[in-house]
């Protein structure tokens, strides 16, 4: 690189940057804003719905449990196990 | 910006936090209006493709990997609408893929902006503008956003190598630009 190649490139990295107009980024910021709240809900919504679910299953595996020591129990009190 | 600063903000807006969105918005809004009103020559284009890209931010927010680059990601985005962008108006207008490279249009600019522009400034910005757009690019990203060049070779989807080709010839065709434009011009790059 030659020394004006270099003058050039420090040149370069010292344009000032193209001011955006404020009303147009006032209106982007808040619409991006209402994306990333629908997205948050949305992930929120989804969270308490596996919660919901993950009980469900608990408590189906639960009551399956139960029964089947019931059944268990039963069956032994019938062969005269117990 | 630094990277565990980076790695924070990319996890907080994963999580939705508005805030972290702020911050890397107020550090590469201006960043990226420049690159894409120097790159469009048109400030009202650069503008919807501004907000576009950050909208893809936002949507894809939750698919961000922690260690997502977020400069190079941001004008990689930017980068592919302004194809996007010259491709539709190609076809639109049924022009040939070269008449691309001779986008028209002139430096969009507010009489504030001109006025604010001093002659160096003014003569970089027309050099730039008269360079084609795979020279453009790779100037505007390295020389004036100042990524690094593997940052800038991988948001143009080229090889270092060819990157630091093109880099050489955009610098030699603004430096030719500038003195056959006026040569005085490097008498005050040397100030």
């Amino acid at each position: 690189m030659t020394q004006d190649d270099d003058r050039i490139l420090k040149a370069l990295a010292g344009l000032p940057p193209i001011a955006p107009d404020i009303e147009r980024e006032i209106r982007v910021r808040a619409r991006c804003h209402a994306v990333i709240a629908r997205r948050a809900l949305r992930q929120a919504l989804a969270g308490q719905d596996l919660r919901g679910t993950g009980l469900i299953d608990l408590a189906a595996a639960a009551g399956l449990i139960f029964y089947l020591a019931a059944v268990i129990a039963e069956a032994a009190r019938l062969v005269g196990l117990v | 910006m630094e990277r565990e600063l980076e790695v924070a903000l990319v996890i907080r807006l994963r999580a939705g936090d508005i805030s972290a969105f702020d911050e890397i918005y107020d550090v590469f809004n201006h960043r990226l209006l420049s690159f894409l009103t120097r790159m469009a020559k048109n400030r009202s284009v650069a503008e919807d493709l501004l907000e576009e890209t950050w909208l893809r931010l936002v949507s894809s927010g939750e698919d961000l990997h922690a260690e997502t680059r977020l400069g190079p990601w941001l004008f990689t985005v930017a980068r592919n609408l302004y194809l996007s962008h010259c491709r539709s108006r190609a076809r639109e207008h049924s022009y040939t893929a070269d008449l691309i490279l001779l986008w028209p249009g002139g430096l969009p600019q507010s009489p504030y902006d001109l006025a604010s522009l001093n002659e160096l400034e003014e003569r970089l910005e027309a050099a730039i503008a008269s360079l084609p757009p795979i020279h453009r690019e790779v100037l505007l990203l390295v020389a004036v956003e100042q990524l690094r060049p593997v940052e800038a070779a991988r948001v143009c989807g080229i090889s270092p190598e060819s990157l630091r080709q093109r880099l050489s010839r955009a610098r030699g065709q603004v430096s030719r630009f500038l003195t056959n434009h006026d040569p005085s011009i490097k008498a005050v790059a040397r100030r």
